[in-house]
């Protein structure tokens, strides 16, 4: 067992049923993250990675979400198996999920000191007191100052920042196996994204932690993951080692999302590129490669004639692209509207 | 806090006496009133009605007063005579109303004739507060006198009126907003955590029933229905009226009842308190269910369940208590009612409370009872409002008041 990952998702379909028709948010994913191990997601705003992280959760609001198919194999079991109750003693404990939104995320008519000692009552079983004693070992362990005293303090008296270490304090109460962090520091100003990324990465290597960091900033990723993938309308599109995927990007999507984020050392004059148009509509997703309509490197009657696999490009490394196509690549194909 | 409630108390008195003056005013400015009535009489030549007469029942109303001088006396019981300091009066000529109006004879060119008042004959002064014919001197309506019935319990306390009358509207009331709440709530929280099922569009359908029928229409069907239908068809009827028997009667199935024996008083209760029930259930259960569909939708509710909360505890511990927070306010708006009882209902079942006390001094022209009612009502309005932002303090700990 102890070579099997922690966590592995197999062709995951989640669908949402709404009124223009059904909305494909999910195709098809598959990924693994191993015990202790950062994996990150990225991908631009509706891309699926959300939604992909509250399946594994079985969160998603039904309906008019479903999960069609696929298996989410946690530790042996297939969570999308379990009994409702079973799922209950899985969330929270040893899954646990921290949330973009700290100032909505937390009740605003419970104390900070209720909403942490509560899972530690339901899952760990603790009296009220020793899971008191508890809150205040974990405020302090998250760099909350005078915790014993802020217990009784309710949200709005916490900052943003405050608020996301309490959401941080309350994922790890239970000890998880895995934490999800869903875009942890997009709402938050950047000194304060950078302290709270920090913060995981160095409970994380307290704790033992395997987490799941969700973002579109990949600055966030090269900093943070192990193994970072990349999501593109509902679909991964190119997965490895998070240095390989920086150096040799090998899907044309990565390598647009490179090219569009501004460097300090870049030589003058080169400009950004932006990655033009936008991402498809989930509802009518023809069987072609999703990012063909926005892609430099289209090839009429390939590209919009099947949906490219996730195959091997290098050790470790896979990418969702029919073609070899690399940083170095020239822009040979002509504008895929006049083509 | 204090500083809060000192704040809020000021602003509540300034509100009282504004609505004090208006709801006077209207009350006033609305055509009709005893001289009306009595002219009415005399033109239509069943009784001759003297100057003297009429003079008599002015003062005895105290319409021979100057609207601002009889409102003031109403609310604050001043003035009631000359300043009298250290043995020496003063403002004893002060004119404060007519005792006698002028008479104006049109002559019209067919020959006819009218009398009209114009301006005033013998004017009233403060002086004559005191020395003419005694008048019902009040201390005033803000101090807690509510002065003396003119019509309908007539030279008696209103106090005593309202004494007899608020006990059943105060049952009546209490029971229905009461039952009304017990009933709305949960259903409102299940049609909003089933939302679109069968249960939430069936719910939705009999809410909407019960808002928009009108309570006239449903009394009578109801009255139509369980006292009328059902008595003709031999079945266990409900009495129609009133809050007791006058005599003892037989129902099928219960057999005798005795007049104003617990049941007797039960059977009266149950269909006015049904039908209060049915038109406003509709009303908290909606606001509960909008209230709770929004809170469902918050991302803290999210957070409870990746916490693996059970769904109940999700419902009843994170999201019902924050959806309750604006249901305060509503609370707040049924304290007045509590007293000034539901004047349609009260009415269609003859009820004895005080909403159906307000529509008999209206229509027998008892102003002082009717700006009673009205005051009370404005006061517990203006109460309710208040204990509802303490409430909120006590519920939501982002609000605190300063
Ligand atoms: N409740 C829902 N009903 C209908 N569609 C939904 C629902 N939730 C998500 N979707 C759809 O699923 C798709 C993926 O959404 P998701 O929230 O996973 O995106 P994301 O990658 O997390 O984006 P972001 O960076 O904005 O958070 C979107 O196109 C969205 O429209
Ligand atoms: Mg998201």
């Amino acid at each position: 067992m102890a070579t099997s990952p922690l966590l592995s998702v197999e062709h995951l379909e989640v669908q949402f049923k709404t009124q223009d028709g059904i909305v494909r948010a999910v195709n098809d994913v598959s990924f693994h993250v191993d015990r202790g191990e950062t994996l990150g997601i990225v991908g631009e705003s509706g891309s699926g990675k959300s939604v992909t992280a509250m399946s594994l959760m079985r969160l998603i609001p039904n309906p008019p979400g479903k999960i069609a198919g696929g298996r989410v194999m946690f530790d042996g079991e297939d969570l999308l198996q379990l009994s409702e109750p079973s799922m209950r003693h899985i969330r929270g404990n040893r899954i646990a999920m921290i949330f973009q939104d700290p100032m909505t995320s937390l009740n605003p008519v419970l104390t900070i000191g209720r909403q942490i000692t509560e899972s530690l009552e339901l899952h760990l079983k603790l009296s009220h007191r020793e899971a008191r004693r508890r809150a205040v070992e974990l405020l302090q362990m998250v760099g909350i100052p005078s915790a014993d005293r802020r217990l009784d303090d309710y949200p709005h008296q916490f900052s943003g920042g405050m608020r996301q270490r309490v959401m941080i304090a309350m994922g790890l109460s239970c000890n998880p196996e895995l934490l999800i962090a869903d875009e942890p520091t997009t709402a938050l100003d950047v000194t304060i994204q950078a302290q709270i990324l920090e913060l995981i990465k160095r409970l994380q290597q307290e704790l033992g932690t395997a987490v799941i960091i969700i973002t579109h900033d990949l600055g966030v990723v090269a900093g943070m993951a192990d193994r970072v993938q990349v999501m593109y309308a509902g679909r991964i599109v190119e997965e490895g080692l998070t240095s390989e995927i920086f150096a040799q990007p090998r899907m044309p999507y990565t390598i647009g999302l490179l090219r569009s984020i501004p460097r300090l050392d870049d030589e003058q004059g080169r400009k950004l590129n932006p990655i033009r148009g936008l991402p498809p509509d989930l509802i009518n997703l023809p069987q072609i490669c999703p990012f063909s309509p926005r892609c430099d490197y289209f090839q009429a009657g390939q590209c919009d004639a099947q949906v490219p696999p996730l195959r091997d490009v290098a050790p470790d490394h896979r990418a969702a692209c029919l073609f070899d196509i690399t940083l170095q690549t020239p822009v040979t194909a002509g504008d895929p509207v006049s083509a | 806090m204090t500083a809060f409630l000192i704040r809020r108390i000021a602003q509540m008195v300034i509100v009282i006496l504004l609505s004090s003056v208006v709801s006077y005013a209207l009350l006033n400015i609305a055509p009709g009133g005893p001289l009306t009535f009595l002219r009415e009489m005399n033109n239509s030549g069943r009784t001759r009605v003297t100057a003297e007469d009429i003079a008599r029942i002015k003062a005895r109303f105290e319409l021979d007063l100057d609207l601002h001088i009889r409102f003031s006396r109403w609310l604050i019981g001043v003035p009631d005579g000359p300043l009298v300091i250290g043995g020496q009066t003063y403002f004893a000529d002060w004119v404060v109303g007519c005792k006698i109006p002028g008479q104006v004879r049109l002559r019209y060119p067919d020959g006819t004739t009218e009398i009209i008042e114009e301006g005033c004959a013998l004017p009233l002064t403060l002086q004559d507060l005191v020395d003419g014919p005694p008048r019902r001197d009040s201390r005033g309506i803000l101090f807690g006198d509510f002065g003396l019935s003119q019509a309908i319990l007539r030279d008696r306390p209103i106090t005593v009126l309202i004494e007899s009358r608020l006990p059943y509207t105060l049952a009546l009331m209490g029971a229905s907003t009461l039952l009304s709440i017990l009933i709305g709530v949960p259903i409102g929280v299940y049609s909003a955590v089933r939302q679109y099922s069968r249960f939430d569009y069936t719910m939705t359908t009999v809410a909407f029933l019960g808002a928009s029928l009108p309570t006239f229409f449903v009394g009578i069907m109801a009255i139509l229905v369980f006292a009328i239908g059902a008595k003709g068809a031999g079945l266990p009827y409900l009495p129609p009226g009133d809050a007791s028997a006058a005599r003892d009667y037989v129902v099928p199935w219960l057999g005798k009842i005795t007049k104003e024996s617990p049941l007797d008083y039960l059977l009266h209760f149950i269909m006015p308190c049904g039908i209060l029930v049915f038109t406003s259930v509709a009303g908290w259960s909606r606001f509960v269910r909008a209230s709770m569909l929004d809170v469902m939708k918050q991302d803290y509710v999210r957070t409870a369940r990746a916490k693996g909360v059970r769904e109940r505890i999700v419902i009843l511990k994170h999201a019902l208590r924050n959806a309750l927070i604006p249901f305060i306010t509503l609370l707040a708006g049924t304290l007045p009612g509590l007293f000034a009882g539901a004047i349609i209902t009260e009415t269609i079942f003859n009820w004895p409370g005080m909403g159906r006390l307000l529509i008999d001094a209206l229509g027998r022209f008892d102003y002082t009872v009717a700006m009673a009612v009205l005051y009370v009502t404005i006061v517990l309005t203006m109460i309710g409002y208040l204990l509802s932002d303490v409430l909120y303090t006590l519920v939501d700990p982002r609000i605190r008041l300063n």
